[in-house]
C-alpha cells in the first residue's frame, strides 16, 4: 500500500487538509496525506473529523 | 459514497507505513480514491505540542547533566510524564531541573528547530547515539529537534516554534519510589 504522507512533519501548525482513500474497512480510514498526529508513544486519541 | 458526510475521528496510529484514522462509524464500501477533508482539533494537538516541547527541554538537561537517557514519556491532554534513565537523579536535581526549565522559558526567544540527519551522520555522532543507547531509529533519515543550545534529540512528534509559547513547566511529582517508576516525572504546563 502507498505510504500516508505525514504532513505535519513539515508544518505542526496545519490543522487542515485534503487526502484521498487507500483503503478504508469498518471504522478504519487510510489516506495518503494527513494532518493528524498519530503519537508514536502516546495513546491520546487525536480528536478531530474527515469528512468524504 | 455519502457525499459530505462527517466522521469524527477518535483514534489516529501509525501502523510504521501508514496513518490509520479511526472512527466511531463505519465507513462506506467502495470510496477508494475519494477526496477527503481532515481537520483536527487544534486546541488538543496545540495541548501535546506544548506537552512535547517541555518534555523535549526536560529530556535535553537530564542528557546533558546525567548522560540521562529519556526512551519513554507520554502526552496526554492534561498532563504529560517521561523515564529519566539515571541512577544519578535525585530529589535536588529534579529541584534544580524544573528551576532550569522555568528559567529557559521566563528568558523566551529560543527557537525550536527541525534537522534531518542521514543514518550515517546520526550513527558517527557520539552524542546521538549515546542518547539512543547505541540503537539508532529506523530509516535513512533521522529527524532531530534542537531547541536553543541544548542537546539536539530525536524527535518525530510536534513540538511548539518558540519556548515563548509556554508559561512554565511544573513537576506534578517527582520521584516515586519504589518500583520501575522510581524515576519518572510527571508534569503540567501553561
Amino acid at each position: 500500500m502507498q505510504e500516508t504522507k505525514l504532513l505535519y512533519l513539515d508544518d505542526a501548525y496545519s490543522t487542515k487538509c485534503e487526502g484521498k482513500v487507500i483503503f478504508n474497512e469498518f471504522t478504519d480510514l487510510v489516506v495518503d496525506q494527513t494532518v493528524f498526529f498519530p503519537p508514536p508513544a502516546t495513546g491520546s486519541p487525536m480528536t478531530g473529523g474527515a469528512r468524504l | 459514497m455519502i457525499d459530505g458526510k462527517e466522521y469524527g475521528i477518535v483514534d489516529a496510529w501509525f501502523d510504521g507505513t501508514n496513518v490509520h484514522l479511526m472512527s466511531h462509524d463505519t465507513f462506506p464500501d467502495n470510496i477508494k480514491g475519494k477526496p477527503v477533508y481532515q481537520e483536527i482539533d487544534w486546541d488538543v494537538r496545540y495541548g501535546h505540542m506544548k506537552f512535547r516541547t517541555a518534555l523535549r527541554i526536560v529530556s535535553a538537561i537530564a542528557f546533558r547533566d546525567l548522560r540521562a537517557t529519556t526512551r519513554i514519556n507520554q502526552t496526554y491532554d492534561t498532563e504529560a510524564w517521561i523515564d529519566i534513565e539515571s541512577d544519578a537523579l535525585d530529589d535536588s536535581f529534579v529541584k534544580a531541573l524544573e528551576a532550569e526549565c522555568n528559567e529557559i522559558i521566563s528568558k523566551g526567544g529560543l527557537k525550536t528547530e527541525y534537522v534531518w540527519k542521514s543514518r550515517e551522520e546520526f550513527i558517527a555522532d557520539q552524542e546521538l547515539m549515546s542518547q539512543v543507547r547505541n540503537r539508532p531509529p529506523e530509516g535513512e533519515k533521522i529527524r532531530l529537534v534542537r531547541i536553543g543550545d541544548l542537546p539536539e534529540q530525536v524527535e518525530y512528534g510536534t513540538v511548539v516554534r518558540s519556548t515563548d509559547e509556554l508559561k512554565s513547566i511544573r513537576f506534578k511529582t517527582s520521584l516515586v519510589k519504589g518500583g520501575k517508576l522510581n524515576k519518572r516525572l510527571t508534569l503540567y504546563v501553561e
